[in-house]
């Protein structure tokens, strides 16, 4: 383990030419996966290659965090369409040069229960009305599962141990645990990000989620899920390791006819974490009527 | 020839990490080398203190100017012009106010060259880079942190942190105590029996205190918890089991 730890180390090595040292180094930066791809690269004194297995992602060691891409759920092929924007009111994002909207959600969507429809319509009616629904992440709430996956512009970072794995996103330090190898509790308190157990699945991994608070929605338009949400993520690192997708099923028969079956991905950086908090100066500039931010009308203690 | 000798280091390297990936442990509960102690684990107080309490017992050393800040703050939190930013908005407390509160903390000892302490309260995050010096005087100064930059390294079976580059509007404990930008801190972190954690910091503000100060803090090792979400305002665990806390 040590050595693991000291060729991290080497990452910021001098530049000189030596095959082994720059396939050190790349094969560190490119994680597990990338090492596995590297094995033809090493000298004949290295390990005999011909027993290798996919060993589990490496999503955390030499300061990499995954910055997500989008904020819309893509289906996989033959899942119902998620949740998506009216057409009479077109989506229009930021930076691309045009006026940008807040998301009024497709009520026509066929995969949805009235109860999905009734709670759309609620949100479709604030904005309609001029609120400004800026997403619940950028007003510092925690958004819970699946969301927490589109959490957006700043990077996520994994710690791994053989016991969890622990999602930290950088703006706000927004934590979710993930208990490896165990069952889920019988009855677990609802929470904000429920409960997740995992596990491994040669190069995937794959975590299990329920047991959420209701105050969270399944998306960007603000669909609402009920106490039976369930959602199931497989992540693996595509793209050479410079890219993790998430392979995610988002389930609850109070919300969805048929379980939603969707993709997101992340891109690769390198970087410490910087300490970064979403109430400090989040300010009402343009004083807009927005949702207050959480916050203790009396101290906790 | 140093460059065969670095080719061959290297080549060696890289074939230990090879052999580490494929046997597939390089997940490993020590991800931060084998041979350093263990002090992962959750962990926390049974006793909470308001008012920052001295190694040796006492008052705060402070300056003239120290107890000026000080008085300043009492004034404010008391008629409303100064807020407590870490209770209302849940901003991270700083350091030392973080090491005394009420709430349950994790020490995870991942990814390798990382120390990470996850605070149950207001899901603060410290990150302790091991083995490295602290950013420069500028960066420290351009991007302060509530918590304040760390590093870390073990001495024996002691972690020992150094934290400089704070923000200066946090209070050293909940009556409002101050501090400034400049103040440095260095903590030694380490299990006193199987079940117990204990954490001395060593404060160093010259400005506001006339001489170094520590204070201790210890922390029992919990089996039986996990760590839970917390949104500021919600409610939150019983803190029953913490003597000292009084809940408005």
């Amino acid at each position: 383990m040590s050595r693991f730890a000291k060729a991290a180390t080497q990452k910021t090595a001098s530049q000189e030419t030596c095959p082994h040292r720059s396939a050190a180094r790349s094969c560190l930066a490119g994680g597990i996966s990338a090492a596995l791809l590297c094995a033809g690269a090493a000298t004949a004194s290295a390990q005999d290659a011909a027993s290798v297995k996919a060993a589990a992602p490496d999503l955390s060691s030499g300061d990499t965090g995954w910055v997500s891409v989008g904020g819309e759920w893509i289906a996989k092929a033959g899942s119902p369409p998620p949740v998506g924007f009216d057409p009479a009111h077109p989506y229009v994002p930021n930076n691309i040069g045009k006026q940008p909207t807040f998301r009024i959600a497709d009520l026509a969507n066929p995969n949805l229960t009235q109860f999905a429809k009734d709670g759309l319509k609620k949100s479709n009616d604030e904005v309609m009305a001029g609120k400004a629904m800026y997403s619940r992440e950028a007003r510092c709430w925690a958004t819970g599962v699946p969301v927490y996956l589109l959490n957006p512009a700043q990077p996520t970072f994994f710690l791994q141990t053989p016991e969890k794995v622990v999602m930290i996103w950088q703006m706000d330090q927004q934590v979710r645990h993930v208990y490896l190898n165990v069952p889920h509790s019988e009855n677990p308190e609802p929470s904000w990000y429920g409960e997740s157990v995992g596990h491994y699945e040669g190069d995937t991994l794959v975590v299990d989620t329920i047991a959420q608070n209701t105050q969270t929605f399944v998306d960007n338009y603000r669909t609402p899920h009920s106490d039976k949400l369930h959602v199931v993520e497989r992540y693996h690192l595509v793209e050479g390791g410079k890219a993790m997708q998430a392979d995610i099923t988002i389930e609850d028969p109070a919300v969805f006819l048929e379980p939603l079956q969707v993709i997101h991905r992340w891109r690769r950086v390198q970087g410490q974490m910087i300490e970064s908090r979403c109430a400090e100066g989040n300010f009402n500039y343009f004083n807009q009527e927005v949702e207050p931010l959480p916050t203790a009308a009396v101290p906790d203690f | 020839m140093r460059d065969h000798r670095a080719c061959a280091r290297a080549g060696a390297t890289l074939a230990a990490l090879l052999a580490v990936s494929i046997s597939g442990v390089a997940i490993s509960g020590l991800a931060y080398g084998a041979d350093a102690p263990d002090i992962s684990g959750i962990y926390w107080a049974t006793q909470y203190n308001a008012k920052i309490q001295l190694v040796g017992g006492g008052e705060l050393p402070l300056t003239p100017a120290g107890q000026a800040a000080y008085d300043k703050n009492i004034a404010g939190l008391k008629d409303g012009s100064l807020t407590d930013n870490a209770r209302k908005f849940c901003v991270p407390d700083g350091l030392p106010r973080v090491l005394a509160n009420p709430y349950p903390f994790e020490i995870i000892q991942a990814p390798p060259g990382q120390t990470t302490i996850i605070y149950e309260l207001s899901h603060q995050v410290r990150m302790i880079a091991m083995d490295k010096p602290l950013p420069s005087e500028e960066d420290l100064l351009v991007l302060p942190f509530f918590n304040g930059h760390s590093v870390g390294h073990f001495e024996g079976d002691t972690l020992v942190v150094e934290s400089a580059g704070f923000k200066e509007n946090t209070f050293v404990d909940a009556t409002g105590a101050p501090h400034t930008d400049e103040l440095r801190t260095v903590e030694r972190i380490r299990k006193v029996s199987p079940t117990e954690l204990e954490d001395v910091i060593t404060m160093h503000d010259p400005e506001y205190y006339s001489r170094d100060w520590q204070a201790r803090f210890v922390y029992n090792q919990r089996t039986d918890i996990r760590i839970e979400d917390y949104v500021c305002g919600e409610p939150h665990r019983d803190l029953s089991g913490v003597a000292g806390v009084r809940r408005p």
